[in-house]
């Protein structure tokens, strides 16, 4: 998942995708790009999809695991140019 | 300390999986007493009992055995692996010994290849690796692990290929790849010769046929043992098993015809198959599709432009693999794109019919400007289940 957030095709897709599968896989997406959270923020193309992603979050579950993935990283984030 | 008493506390009932601890704990301790006793009948009977306190193992230690080698079976306690080897336990989870098979030990080049000589009889499951376990337990292993690709030869302890039965003769035929015969062997009929000992020389005129034997639509070919060679070894005499993809690109018309001669008009004549075929082809090989990588694209591509750009068409053996590996990459592409275009574009449903169609492709496809936006599309319509499906495999 995190390849295609970053492709410049593919990340479009992500975001419906996202929309589109239920609580569950939703969860399971979230988590699956957990671990690449500031990389994707960081990156050209994978942060539109991240910012639609954390926009349309849905559950508590989600917004825990955003939350867990850039709780220790907003300051890292705040200085990358 | 009665020796009895540590023979009851021996028996005492332990699972299987608290052997560890018993050998660690115990069995030194007892063993070192019993071994003091001056009967020489005696026994030290060790048993195993299951859940319903039934005896599931038993082995019974002979005393005066035990005293004539004293010194070493002593020696011995104190390791685990030795006592576990000496009580035959049930090999739980069995080691295979690629490297014991000499017909394809990859660091000795000299078995690398296969020879008239060398090769045995049957078909083979290339998906064991570079050598085929030489494991005596191997039958039971594969029937209780379950090879996904059907039946397959081992080595038997002399490092020569047996059947399943273990007693194959030049009269049959077996299946190993992917279950229905991908990698099948057919006896020579003038070789009446037939050979008892699991193992059978060919000559160079021995055909093999490559390709699935069932359903029938999968096309096959016969070759030869030389022409076996090129297929599955690279030049540096190692086997890959991805050489194999080119089965598929076999013709069912180019029978018993030169296999290295008919590879450049196959190439022509994969181009005019219907592409139905290959939509067939798809669905019943998902496993081998899923091999193709993008590693093996870019390199195909490569050696395909290197291909056009030779003014006499000769190429090596590897390049000839990757050829038809691109030329069955393209017509999948192909494929793929008329798929997209024709029904998705228009349907804006993903079916379980498309979605099998698409299997092993979709991160590929997505990554396409084209296929992203279509896909894109049917994302509303969709049900969700393909959906979760097309999740599970883009992650």
């Amino acid at each position: 998942m995190y390849e295609l957030m970053n492709d410049s095709y593919a990340n479009y897709f992500c975001k419906c995708f996202y929309l589109a599968l239920d609580k569950e896989d939703r969860v399971k997406f979230l988590c699956y790009l957990r671990p690449f959270g500031t990389i994707i923020a960081t990156g050209k193309v994978g942060t539109y999809p991240l910012q639609f992603i954390i926009e349309n979050i849905q559950s508590d579950e989600e917004r825990y695991i955003i939350i867990d993935t850039f709780k220790n990283e907003v300051l890292k984030l705040s200085y990358v140019n | 300390m009665d020796p009895n008493s540590k023979k009851q506390q021996f028996q005492s009932g332990k699972s299987l999986s608290q052997i560890d601890i018993i050998l660690e704990e115990k069995i030194n301790f007892n063993l070192d007493n019993i071994l003091d006793d001056d009967d020489q009948n005696d026994k030290l009977s060790f048993s195993i009992l299951d859940e319903n306190d039934n005896e599931s193992f038993t082995h019974d230690f002979p005393l005066k055995y035990q005293r004539r080698e004293e010194r070493n079976f002593t020696n011995q306690v104190h390791n685990k692996e030795s006592i576990l080897k000496s009580l035959k336990l049930p090999n739980l989870e069995p080691e295979l010994n690629v490297n014991a098979n000499p017909y394809f030990k990859r660091q000795d080049k000299k078995y690398n290849t296969i020879t008239p000589n060398n090769y045995p009889m049957g078909s083979y499951n290339m998906f064991q690796g570079y050598g085929f376990p030489n494991y005596n337990q191997s039958l039971n292993y594969n029937q209780n692990k379950g090879s996904q690709y059907g039946s397959s030869f081992y080595g038997n302890s002399n490092g020569h290929f047996v059947s399943g039965n273990n007693s194959m003769s030049t009269n049959e035929t077996g299946h190993g790849m992917f279950g229905q015969g991908m990698f099948t062997s057919y006896p020579n009929n003038n070789n009446n010769n037939t050979n008892n000992n699991s193992y059978n020389s060919y000559d160079s005129q021995h055909q093999f046929c490559i390709g699935s034997s069932s359903p029938r639509n999968i096309p096959r070919k016969m070759v030869t043992i030389n022409e076996l060679n090129e297929l599955f070894f690279n030049p540096d005499g190692e086997c890959d098993i991805s050489h194999s993809m080119c089965s598929l690109n076999l013709n069912p018309k180019e029978e018993n015809t030169s296999f290295s001669n008919s590879f450049q008009s196959q190439n022509q004549k994969i181009n005019e198959q219907p592409t139905s075929l290959f939509k067939k082809q798809m669905q019943e090989h998902s496993l081998m599709n899923n091999m193709i990588n993008a590693n093996n694209i870019s390199n195909a591509n490569n050696v395909t432009n290197s291909m056009n750009n030779s003014p006499d068409k000769s190429v090596s053996t590897t390049t000839i693999r990757n050829s038809h590996r691109t030329s069955y990459d393209q017509i999948v592409r192909q494929e793929i794109e008329d798929i997209l275009e024709n029904e998705l574009n228009v349907t804006e449903v993903i079916t379980e019919q498309i979605f099998n169609q698409f299997k092993g492709y979709f991160f590929r496809i997505l990554n396409t400007q084209n296929g992203s936006r279509i896909l894109q599309k049917c994302l509303k319509l969709s049900p969700v289940d393909i959906l979760s499906r097309i999740f599970h495999e883009v992650t």
